[in-house]
């Protein structure tokens, strides 16, 4: 039976020094999970002093989401090394999560790598 | 039976003939008898089974309005409906779910006042909100349905006796 997805996939590739946080993001509470990925980033970036890509592909998410996501890019941006960057993915087509990137890329104050993703 | 945004305002006798309206004339009508079987990952997986390539604004307004199902029912044991109408241009989107009469007074203010907001300033009020929320707003889910449909939201609450049942309708180009 598959699993229904309500959280994104959150992935530490060590040897590349990247995150990355892939699915859509629908948890009626979100704060369990960003806590969590938030914990296990810090680890990472602490141990790793050095330049890391954050890559973010979402599908979809409620609003619940966007705030807690908000702050986790926030947590990112103040905790990882210079020349960190975060790359913003987005499917080919996909004006939504494009025009969210540009949001947050906004918010933060931040410039983002943008990357379309062909289906 | 066409259905458009004046489906809201009829008149019906009871919650029971809503539901039965709405499940005649929607290809997909979701209700439940408790507003927290409502199971937003579920319904939507169902949803995109039956409907192939919902456009994007789709899926963040069903979102929405599923969550909206469940965080604004106080009463456990009351009827909740989600009709969706996938047409050649647009998609159409009923709901509805009881509410509390402080429910519908915060709900009556948060919607009149955005109303007034052109989308650019519900932009604004949108990213705002993200920035300085320290826990979930409950505004913000009425934010992005009017940003997502270009301010095609309308709602309408209908007393059943001495029960509130908030509706909302939106239409996606």
């Amino acid at each position: 039976m598959n699993q229904i997805a309500r959280i994104p996939e959150f992935k530490i590739h060590a040897k590349k020094n990247l995150l990355s946080l892939q699915g859509r993001s629908i948890p009626e509470d979100p704060r369990p999970y960003y806590n969590d990925i938030t914990e296990k980033a810090k680890s990472h970036l602490e141990s790793m002093q050095a330049a890391c890509t954050l890559e973010i592909h979402l599908d979809y998410f409620n609003t619940a989401s966007a705030l807690y996501l908000y702050q986790f890019l926030r947590f990112y941006q103040e905790k990882s090394s210079e020349g960190s960057i975060i790359r913003w993915c987005y499917d080919k087509g996909d004006a939504d999560i494009l025009e969210a990137g540009k949001d947050y890329e906004e918010m933060l104050d931040i410039e983002f790598e943008f990357q379309e993703k062909t289906l | 039976m066409a259905v458009h945004r004046d489906f809201i305002f009829r008149d019906f006798k009871s919650v029971e003939a809503l539901a039965q309206a709405l499940r005649d004339a929607a290809p997909l009508f979701y209700s439940q008898d408790f507003p927290e079987a409502f199971d937003t990952a579920v319904i939507l997986d169902k949803i995109s089974a039956k409907q192939a390539r919902l456009p994007k604004p789709a899926l963040f307004c069903l979102t929405e309005l599923i969550d909206n199902i469940r965080k604004h029912s106080e009463y456990s044991a009351s009827p909740a409906g989600l009709a969706l109408f996938h047409r050649s241009e647009s998609i159409e989107v009923l709901s509805f779910n009881r509410i509390t009469a402080m429910r519908k007074t915060e709900l009556e203010e948060k919607a009149a006042s955005l109303s007034r907001h052109s989308l650019k300033q519900l932009k604004k009020r949108y990213t705002q909100a993200v920035q300085t929320s320290p826990s979930p707003n409950p505004g913000l889910g009425l934010i992005q349905l009017m940003i997502k449909t270009d301010k095609e939201y309308r709602h309408n609450f209908i007393k059943f006796e001495e029960e509130i049942y908030f509706l909302q309708y939106i239409s996606i180009s």
